[in-house]
This record gives structure tokens, C-alpha cells and sequence, in this order.
């Protein structure tokens, strides 16, 4: 036994004798305890959560070390970013609408049209969605682990302990959902649009950001989880592209030779000011619905379990932590949908038949962590149609639909190759297969080049649709398997290294191990739509490409494909460990050791 | 502080009747039933994913049991109601602290959540019984693996306390820090703390358990001390 509790003992024995007769009613067994053993009595409450912050709070200042100096040095950098950022966007007002205007590759596109106010619904539309699921998948309430692990278990009023939490999860979903609302307003409005129009539009949409994140709360108050909200917001990123591609889809099965855009009819001066009349009493009924979100959830945090707070706070942290180390990759890994239990069953039972060998094996264990994951397939379904809707966007341009095709297809392509990631993150997962790590990385390319190529798929199918003159559809198609490759590549690229090497320009330094690291996929995206830039040239020029010299571009894609995907997957395989340094060795006996 | 609540002294501490727990709806162990006393302790072995920590989380609230009926000091668990905070500590295997604050001040931070009277003396007396003196000004980022270990044990002990559970307490001490569990341990049973545990320890299960429960795919059962560590050793 330890004896060192004797003196322990004692205390306690005072401490029960001045207990009031509340705690000698609670701790009735104590009266029993042999006196030697150490049993701490509570005199009171215990601290309130404000005292709990303030505690942590001054604990960990004095560690940090961080003076005022600091605090008021970050405080002017962010005001002077922020400042700055408004500056540049200021001059760029109306410039995405105006873009229909730009002919920067040949001959105008032939398509669909979207007006102005639906793309402008869209993206606010996008904002709005991607705020809202972020922040629901991160909660919305959530407490750090530390604070989840130490703060917790007191017995101090959740509802006090979390009231900060919820105050800041408003200001965070207000500022993110109106700053996005204000970069798209000020880049899809018209440069005329009064400064007040803009702020009531900016207030109305950050406003029911911040009711539907404090709904998503109470939701999570009430069944530990926000699901719901996280629903909300994939359907609102998903409706965006798919009103702009309805809108463009009803504009062209109206007849193409409806009048242009510059020649349409201008809408109604009183239709127009009616619209923007809502809008007064539309941003104060969005004001007032927040701020009563915001009271009720107020009261009712105290209800959240810890499990779900901690579980959130553990997923902000991670996620914060990518983001920290711009790991885009682990990102996405934290923000995945967990796979659900009941139908991974079923699909085993019905589909394990398909598995032919090990190579078949790791193929389809790619294909259905893709599939059983939601998030990555509205992802990569989402980033697909986006390149249509920028052809309707931008009417003329080709050259926004092609850097749209490459910018979002190695987006999508980058969301399916998550599993991949995993597996080159944890080699010994292939490892576990009678398979060659070649065969393996090999393996995976061809998991990835079906759910690409199913992606270039769906993109092609929807420029057919709007746009079916801005680039060679077949093209399209073809460069599926090339960015399947650079996915590959992407995914096998080492963590970024802070301490890796730093060349000093006039521009300032520059790291040029981050930047080789991060451009380590991009790179081969590139390459593989090159056929495709080819064949939108030709098209530019001539107005339209043979089908034999699409065919042959194609086959070049495909060959450029099986090129870039060997030299992917000889990257991706697992490196042999290195061999441990001779005590001693230096760069001269490495030199003398050379044959 | 709360009007003191009505409690027969027949009560068990924690009481569950076919208690099935798991993850979404799935569940990780077959029915289980037990009961758990006031200074007595009951011991979860099994093999790994046999659902030990999985029933724990549920004793502590932070699970729903999927089915059957769980009572901890009386009522159904509720983790959100104060009282059940105040009388439940518990050790689970979660290594996160605040890297700003030391372990002094980790621990008086608990003492003084839970309002413990003299609650400086208390945190000199647990930190020298579980061996912390020499890192109790230390951060976090300073300590190894084992002493994070103990801080979480000593974090349980600085706090008012009836019912003590622990998940594989065992976990990154040595043989002297496992002695000194037992130690402390065997102190609780004997001030009339309900200790309820999950362990692969052969030393914990013999010194300190009363009754053990085996939980396998075919079902939970109570077994002696002697099977159980035959279990644990094969």
C-alpha cells in the first residue's frame, strides 16, 4: 500500500468534519472510509466556466510568452490583408459577368446563355452551401480536445461553458458565408449595383448562414449530431451547378437562335426595383430569424453530449492542422463522410464475386471507398459540371472552359484518389497481397482511371448539352486516364517539409521544396490536357476539327495516359527504407566508399 | 450546490440488464448484465474489439446503449446532468491537455472544478502518491508517454469521486506505476468507491477485481479471477 497518504488522511478527515450536511448526505459511504485513505470533499460548486476559461486562458498566456507587441502585430497584419483583398475586388467589380463579353479563344462558343441573376443565385447558392456543410460537418459546436478532455467532466452548466462557443460559431459563419457572398456579388454584379444593394444582399445571405449553422446546433443539441445541416449545405453546393446547368439546358431547348444576350430585351425598370424593394424587409426578416436561432440555441447548447463535442472538437483540430500544413489531401480525409456500417454489408455480400485475384481485389477496394463515401462523390459530381456552367457563364471564352476542364478535373480526379492516398500513406495495406508493389500502383491507376474517365464523362455529357461547340467532347473523354495519372502522382507526393530548401529572390524567399512539392500532380495534369488544349486551338481556328484528327489527338491522350501513368505509379511505390549511416561517416568516406 | 438526492444504500452504483452497446446500431458485444456495488470493483476482460471500452463509454454516457436497460447511481446515464459529473470520475484513453498549462496546474484546475476544500494540498498529496513530484512543473510536451499516463490517473483521484471507471488503467506504466494503481485501487474500494475497469493485467484483475466479466462473441459471462487471467494469458 502507499503509505505516503497518511498525511492526506488528515485533511480529509477535517474537511469531512466542517462538510456541510449536504455532502454527508451525498457521500454517505465516506463516513465509513478508513482513515488513512485520501478522499478529496467538495466544499461548493467547484469554478464557474468563466473562471475556467480565465484560468486556462492566463495559464497558457504565460506560457506562450506572446507579449501585446505580438497580438497587436497580428491584429494589423489581418486588418491590412483583409483591407487589401477588398482593394483588388473593388477594381474587379462586374468583371465574371462581363465575361461573356471576352473572346479569348477564336470564334464565339455556340450555346446556351444563363442570365446574370441565376448565375449570381448559384454562387451565392455555392457559399452559401459550402459554409454551411463545413460547418456543420465540424460540429457546429465543438470544444478543442484538451478542452473537451479537462473541461468536460466538471461539474460546471454546459450551457455556460459553451456559450462562447456558440457566439463564435455565429461570427464565424456570418463572416465566412458574407465575405464568400461579397467576393461573388462583387465579381457577378453589375458594376452600377449601389453599395447599399450589395451590403442588404451580403447581410440577408450571411444572415441565414448564421440561422442555419445555429439550427444545425440545436439539431446536434438535441441528437448529438448535425447531420441534417451537413445535408443542407451538400444539396445547396449540388443545386448551384445544377440550376446554372438547368437554366442553360431550358435556354437551349428554347431554340438556339433565340436573341443574344446583348440584344435581349433589358428587364423592366419596375421589375427590377420590386426585386431589390424585397429586399429591405428580406434581410431583416434573415436578421431577426439568426438572432433568434442564435437565443434559442443559447439556452439549449447545454444539452449537446460531450461525446459529440469532443468528436467535433477532434475533428477541428485535425482539420485545422491540414490546413496549417496546406496538406489538401488530409483535408479532404477529415471532411469525408464516415462510411456507413449497414450497407458496407450488403455491398460485401453482393459484390465481393467480382474479385477475380488480388489485382481485382485492390481495384475494387478503391472503387467502392469512392463510392460509399457521399461527400467525395457530390464533390467530384459538383467540380464536373462546373466547367459547363463556366462555358454558359462566360459565353465566348474557350480558354475559361479549358483552364475550367483542367483546374476542375484534376479536382475531382484528386477527390477520387483519397483511397489511393491511403494506401501510399500505409503501404502495408497492399502489402498484405500476394502482388508486386508495381502491379499494385498499377492496380490503383486503373481504379482511378474508371472514376475519372466516368467524370470526364459527365463533364463532356454536360458541355454537349450547353456548349457543344466550346471543345472537342471526345477529347474531354480521352483526358480522363491522363488526370487519373497526375492524381496518382499527387496523391504519392511526400508530406511538405517547412525546412526544406529556401532560395531568396528580390520577390522575397521562396521555398522551393514546398513549391516542387505542392506542384506534384498539377504538373502532370497539365501535360495530359495538352491533346485536348490542341484540339480547342484547332477548333478556335478553324471552327471544327476533323473527326479523324480527333481521333488521332485522342489516341495521342490515351498513350500519354499509359506514359504519365507508368511514371505515376513507379512514384507511388512504397521507397525501400534507407540504409542507417556508419558511426563516423562523413561526405569523404561516403566518397571513397563509390566503386 | 444541489438539494442532496434520496439513495437507498441498497442501490448498485451501476446496474445493466442486457445491455447491448455498439456503432451505428451495430452491435460490438453480445447482451450483457451486471452490477456493480458500492467498494467493490468489477473487472471487463476480453480480447481486443470484444466491446470493453465500448460498454464503459456507455456506463459514462458517451455511447447510447443500442438495447437493454443501464442505470449508473440509480437512473438512467445521463452525462449532461451535473449530479452525474460530480459523482463519476473516470480514466479513459484520451491524450490531449492543454500544452500552456502544467501538470500542477492540470490537476488543480480538476481540484478546483470540483470545488475540493484545500484543493492545493490535495494535488501535493496525489502528485507525490503517483510519483509526478519531479515533473509537476513540466508542460505536457515534456512528459513521457507513462507519466501522461499517470497525470490522467491522478487527475481521477483529485476529485470527489463514487464511482471510478477506468480503461485499461495498465496502459504505458511500468511494473512500480501498475503497483502503485493497484494501491490506489484497493484505497478506493476500501472508502467505498464502486471501481469499474477494463484490463488485460493479470496483476490488476488479481488484486483488485471482486468479480470479473469475460465478454466474447458467444456472450458475456462471470468468471473467477483464475479464469480470467488463463484467458488473458493465451
Amino acid at each position: 500500500m502507499t503509505g505516503g497518504l497518511t498525511p492526506g488522511a488528515g485533511r480529509r478527515d477535517a474537511g469531512q468534519q466542517d462538510a456541510g450536511q449536504q455532502d454527508a448526505g451525498r457521500h454517505g459511504d465516506e463516513a465509513q472510509a478508513p482513515a488513512h485513505v485520501l478522499r478529496p470533499v467538495a466544499q461548493g460548486p467547484g469554478l464557474a466556466a468563466r473562471e475556467l476559461r480565465a484560468t486556462v486562458r492566463r495559464a497558457s498566456r504565460r506560457a506562450s510568452g506572446a507579449s501585446l507587441g505580438d497580438l497587436l502585430s497580428d491584429v494589423y497584419t489581418g486588418v491590412f490583408a483583409v483591407a487589401l483583398a477588398l482593394l483588388v475586388l473593388s477594381g474587379s467589380r462586374g468583371r465574371l459577368g462581363a465575361l461573356g463579353g471576352v473572346t479569348a479563344l477564336g470564334e464565339p462558343i455556340e450555346g446556351a446563355a444563363v442570365p446574370g441573376a441565376v448565375l449570381t443565385g448559384a454562387a451565392l447558392l455555392l457559399v452559401l452551401g459550402g459554409a454551411v456543410g463545413l460547418l456543420g460537418r465540424l460540429g457546429p459546436l465543438s470544444l478543442p480536445p484538451p478542452q473537451a478532455a479537462w473541461w468536460l467532466p466538471l461539474p460546471v452548466a454546459r450551457a455556460s461553458l459553451l456559450r462562447p462557443v456558440v457566439v463564435r460559431r455565429a461570427v464565424v459563419a456570418a463572416a465566412a458565408v458574407g465575405a464568400g457572398a461579397l467576393v461573388a456579388l462583387l465579381l457577378l454584379l453589375p458594376a452600377t449595383t449601389g453599395v447599399g444593394r450589395l451590403l442588404g444582399l451580403v447581410v440577408a445571405v450571411a444572415a441565414l448562414g448564421v440561422a442555419l449553422v445555429a439550427a444545425g446546433g440545436l439539431v446536434q443539441a438535441a441528437r448529438g449530431s448535425a447531420r441534417p445541416l451537413v445535408a443542407v449545405g451538400d444539396a445547396l453546393v449540388l443545386l448551384a451547378p445544377v440550376v446554372v446547368v438547368a437554366a442553360a439546358a431550358a435556354d437551349a431547348l428554347a431554340g438556339r437562335d433565340a436573341p443574344a444576350p446583348g440584344d435581349a430585351p433589358a428587364p423592366s425598370a419596375a421589375a427590377g426595383t420590386g426585386a431589390w424593394s424585397a429586399l429591405v424587409p428580406a434581410t431583416v426578416a434573415a436578421v431577426v430569424l439568426a438572432a433568434l436561432a442564435v437565443a434559442v440555441l443559447l439556452r439549449r447548447a447545454g444539452g449537446t453530449p460531450s461525446a459529440s463535442l469532443s468528436s467535433a472538437g477532434a475533428l477541428s483540430a485535425q482539420v485545422a492542422g491540414s490546413g496549417v500544413t496546406l496538406d489538401t489531401r488530409a483535408l479532404g480525409r477529415a471532411l469525408a463522410d464516415p462510411p456507413r456500417a449497414r450497407r458496407r454489408r450488403r455491398a460485401r455480400a453482393t459484390r465481393s464475386r467480382l474479385v477475380r485475384g488480388p489485382g481485382t481485389a485492390l481495384v475494387l477496394a478503391d472503387l467502392l471507398a469512392v463510392v460509399r463515401t457521399r461527400r467525395r462523390v457530390v464533390t467530384a459530381v459538383v467540380l464536373t459540371l462546373v466547367p459547363a456552367g463556366a462555358a454558359a457563364a462566360a459565353g465566348d471564352s474557350r480558354a475559361v472552359v479549358l483552364v475550367a476542364l483542367l483546374a476542375c478535373g484534376y479536382a475531382a480526379a484528386t477527390t477520387l484518389a483519397e483511397p489511393v492516398r491511403e494506401r501510399v500513406l500505409v503501404p502495408s495495406l497492399d502489402a498484405v497481397l500476394p502482388l508486386a508493389p508495381g502491379t499494385a500502383a498499377a492496380a490503383h491507376l486503373a481504379a482511378l482511371a474508371v472514376t475519372t474517365t466516368a467524370a470526364a464523362g459527365v463533364a463532356a455529357l454536360a458541355l454537349g448539352l450547353l456548349a457543344p461547340g466550346a471543345v472537342p467532347l471526345g477529347l474531354v473523354l480521352a483526358s480522363g486516364p491522363g488526370l487519373a495519372a497526375a492524381a496518382l502522382r499527387g496523391a504519392s507526393r511526400p508530406e511538405l517539409d517547412p525546412a526544406s530548401s529556401v532560395i531568396t529572390t528580390q520577390a522575397g524567399p521562396l521555398p522551393v521544396g514546398i513549391v516542387t512539392s505542392l506542384t506534384r500532380g498539377p504538373d502532370l495534369a497539365v501535360v495530359a490536357v495538352l491533346p485536348l488544349a490542341v484540339g480547342t486551338l484547332a477548333l478556335a481556328g478553324g471552327g471544327r476539327l476533323l473527326p479523324g484528327a480527333e481521333v488521332a489527338l485522342a489516341l495521342v491522350a490515351l498513350l500519354l495516359a499509359a506514359g504519365l501513368g507508368a511514371a505515376a505509379a513507379a512514384g507511388s511505390r512504397p521507397r525501400p527504407p534507407e540504409p542507417p549511416e556508419a558511426p563516423g561517416a562523413g561526405p569523404r568516406a561516403t566518397a571513397g566508399a563509390r566503386p | 450546490m444541489t438539494p442532496p438526492e434520496p439513495r437507498r444504500r441498497a442501490d448498485a452504483l451501476v446496474r445493466a440488464d442486457k445491455l447491448l452497446v455498439g456503432y451505428t446500431g451495430e452491435p460490438v458485444s453480445p447482451p450483457t448484465s451486471f452490477r456493480l456495488d458500492a467498494g467493490r470493483s468489477l473487472a471487463l476482460v476480453g480480447l481486443n474489439g470484444a466491446g470493453k471500452t465500448t460498454v464503459l463509454k456507455a456506463v459514462l454516457g458517451q455511447l447510447a446503449p443500442i438495447g437493454g436497460t443501464l442505470q449508473v447511481l440509480g437512473r438512467p446515464v445521463d452525462e449532461r446532468s451535473v449530479a452525474f459529473r460530480r459523482d463519476v470520475a473516470s480514466v479513459l484513453d484520451v491524450d490531449a491537455q492543454f500544452p500552456g498549462l502544467t501538470v500542477r496546474e492540470h490537476l488543480d484546475l480538476v481540484a478546483r472544478g470540483h470545488g475540493v476544500r484545500d484543493a492545493d494540498d490535495v494535488v501535493d498529496q496525489v502528485v507525490a502518491d503517483l510519483g509526478l513530484e519531479a515533473v509537476a512543473e513540466n508542460l505536457p510536451t515534456a512528459l513521457s508517454s507513462g507519466q501522461r499516463r499517470r497525470m490522467l490517473l491522478a487527475a481521477a483521484l483529485v476529485r470527489p469521486r463514487r464511482l471510478l471507471v477506468l480503461d485499461e488503467p495498465e496502459q504505458r506504466l511500468d511494473l512500480a506505476g501498475r503497483e502503485d494503481v493497484v494501491d490506489r485501487l484497493l484505497e478506493e474500494k476500501e472508502a467505498g468507491v464502486g471501481v469499474l475497469l477494463a484490463t488485460h493485467d493479470p496483476l490488476l484483475l488479481e488484486e483488485v477485481a471482486d468479480r470479473v466479466l469475460l465478454l466474447a462473441e458467444d456472450g458475456a459471462r462471470r468468471v473467477s479471477v483464475a479464469e480470467a487471467t488463463r484467458e488473458l494469458g493465451r
